[in-house]
């Protein structure tokens, strides 16, 4: 018989180009990401090399290919997290890049609530027509080809019932700032 | 509506029946008022169901609540204070509870019946909230079987159709487990000087030595009462009966520790039942050769029936109505020597009383079971120094300070002029 519903947490990030473009994920970043907090973790690509890494954190890792991985996972996923139908893409695949546009073509062919992609180096939480759009932008800083300036960031999802927290952490100096916005369905 | 004083009569009798036991433990517990009116019933279920919403929305943090406190949920670990370390310590506590249900298994039940009742669920809710209501004790294992018992008499409440008009399963459970509970969480802490071992303790050594004087010596050589004690104290003696059996037990009891607003009745109480059982066993115990033998005995489920415990434990109680309670020990009265006499005959009244017959009232020590004949002054003063010499025993493996290693050379002074003195 099914219990309480207490929500879940979900870690959202991508796109850190290691070794290739960052060294190493920012250490007050490590420090947060220790196993036992979050149920799933989303990575949009690009990170192959965290992946066994990323299995301590949460029994549940989804991760899709980015340009750069080879063809190692696959293109594109959709998962269910509570009443959310959730689906991830790189997004090097949806042109123009980042267009919101392009980007509802997606949502709608996965047919999904939220769809989140990374590739822009650029963190974003939008709606669009009635949809979400989650990029957890480049949780290393790595430099993209679209702008240089990264600031190095992840998305933690608080899912609970119809109703989702989005908390966007970024470092910016030396300094993990968050904030903090909601959305419902 | 239940009369407090009939259902007390029937639980120490015959045990309450499946479809009255819920109601009956809600009496015996003081759940409900004992005046038995019908209008201050319901008002006293509605108000404890009030309270268990409260407590449940305090006491189980989930994320949407967790995320209306400011903070969010991983800056903690850079030292930042925050409502979701509460959250984390009890989705912790509520996987570490989820494993003992996961593993529960009750005598007499199938395996998977409490994972198909409907009260699954609640199981998990009640544990959490009452554990941490009470950060004092919190969540020990085993706590999970006294809430079974409960969930046992529910489902059969539910099955007979018998429950309050407006049934909440999960705020009644947790209001009989609360109430269980009240009485019972203290004997769930641990150590050496746990309230529960010391029960245990006076139970094997001290009480049995009243009435069983042999049985008591035979144990206090073989065996330390917490090994197989602590289970039968904690678990209120479910493990060694199988279902529904262990639910009569319950219904005993909680019908003999209806308390005068003494703390201490239900432990008391504890302590008779325990004794009873020691008794009943008694044959058993003293055909075993040694350690070994006398532990298969007491830690296997028993044979016996549960009834047998019970009317020896109503009989030990009936013995015990005309006394004045000292310390925790049955005194009936005591001569002037200091020997405790019963002033009415335990297992028939036969003969075999004291030389020395001074107690209060005239009437003679009872025999015991086993040692009918045998008691005698002599094998009094012995008895009382085989006691002293079994606690001594305990005591000097704790003094370690020459002001206690000097307190207990003169008790073994007392036990050793006991010894000369019988012979």
């Amino acid at each position: 018989m099914a219990g309480k519903d207490f929500g879940e947490l979900v870690l959202v990030l991508g796109d850190a180009h290691i070794p290739h473009r960052a060294a190493f994920i920012p250490e007050k970043f490590q420090r947060m990401l220790v196993p036992n907090k979050m149920q799933h973790v989303i990575c949009t690509g690009n990170s192959k090399d965290q992946y066994e890494g990323l299995r301590t954190l949460a029994p549940n890792v989804h991760m899709v290919s980015g340009d750069l991985d080879e063809g190692s996972f696959p293109e594109s996923k959709v998962v269910q997290i509570g009443q959310f139908r959730i689906g991830v893409m790189h997004g090097h695949q949806i042109a123009p890049w980042g267009d919101p546009h392009s980007l509802g073509m997606f949502q709608r062919r996965l047919d999904v609530d939220i769809l989140i992609t990374g590739h822009t180096h650029k963190n974003e939480v939008n709606e669009f027509d009635g949809k979400w759009f989650i990029n957890p932008g480049s949780i290393t800083g790595a430099y993209s080809s679209l702008h240089a300036d990264v600031t190095p960031s992840f998305i933690l999802l608080a899912i609970q019932g119809n109703k989702v927290v989005t908390y966007v952490y970024q470092l910016l100096g030396d300094t993990v700032d968050v904030s903090k916005s909601e959305f419902q369905k | 509506m239940l009369d407090l004083k009939k259902v007390c009569e029937r639980a120490l009798q015959e045990g309450v029946g499946p479809g009255e036991r819920a109601w009956a433990w809600r009496l015996l517990l003081g759940v409900i008022p004992a005046s038995g009116e019908a209008g201050a019933v319901e008002a006293s279920l509605k108000a404890s169901r009030l309270r268990y919403e409260k407590l449940r929305r305090e006491h189980l943090p989930d994320i949407s609540s967790s995320c209306e406190e400011a903070g969010d949920p991983l800056t903690m670990a850079l030292g930042a204070e925050s409502g979701w370390s509460r959250f984390y310590a009890s989705a912790d506590l509520r996987a570490e509870i989820q494993k003992d249900l996961d593993r529960l298994v009750i005598s007499g039940l199938p395996e998977d019946h409490f994972s198909r009742s409907s009260f699954w669920a609640s199981m998990l809710t009640v544990l959490t909230v009452w554990s941490t209501a009470h950060p004092d004790i919190g969540y020990r294992q085993g706590m999970h079987e006294i809430l079974a018992l409960v969930v046992l008499a529910l489902e059969d409440e539910i099955a007979y159709g018998c429950g309050p008009a407006e049934g909440d399963d999960e705020a009644d459970c947790f209001s009989l487990f609360e109430a269980i509970m009240v009485r019972h969480a203290d004997h769930f802490h641990a150590g050496p000087e746990a309230p529960v071992v010391a029960a245990c303790r006076t139970a094997q050594a001290e009480l049995l030595e009243l009435y069983e004087p042999r049985l008591a010596r035979r144990l206090n050589d073989y065996v330390e009462p917490q090994i197989y004690g602590l289970r039968w104290a904690r678990l209120l003696f479910s493990r060694e009966f199988e279902a529904p059996a262990s639910l009569t037990l319950c219904d005993a009891l909680f019908a003999a520790a209806v308390g005068d607003g003494d703390p201490l009745a239900f432990r008391r109480t504890l302590q008779i039942f325990f004794v009873a059982l020691l008794l009943v066993c008694a044959p058993r115990l003293m055909a075993a050769t040694d350690e070994m033998e006398c532990l298969s005995v007491l830690m296997r489920p028993q044979q016996c029936s549960v009834l047998d415990v019970v009317s020896l434990a109503r009989r030990l109680i009936e013995a015990q109505s005309q006394t004045r309670l000292a310390n925790d020990t049955i005194v009936a009265s005591v001569d002037d020597r200091g020997l405790p006499h019963f002033t009415t005959p335990l297992f028939g009244g036969e003969g075999g009383g004291n030389a020395d017959d001074d107690s209060a009232n005239g009437s003679p020590r009872a025999p015991a079971v086993i040692s009918a004949n045998d008691d005698d002054d002599d094998d009094d003063d012995e008895a009382l120094a085989n006691g002293l010499d079994s606690a001594l025993g305990v005591l000097s493996k704790y003094a370690n300070t020459p002001e206690a290693v000097a307190a207990l050379d003169k008790i073994k002074f007392v036990a050793d002029r006991l010894r000369v003195a019988s012979v």
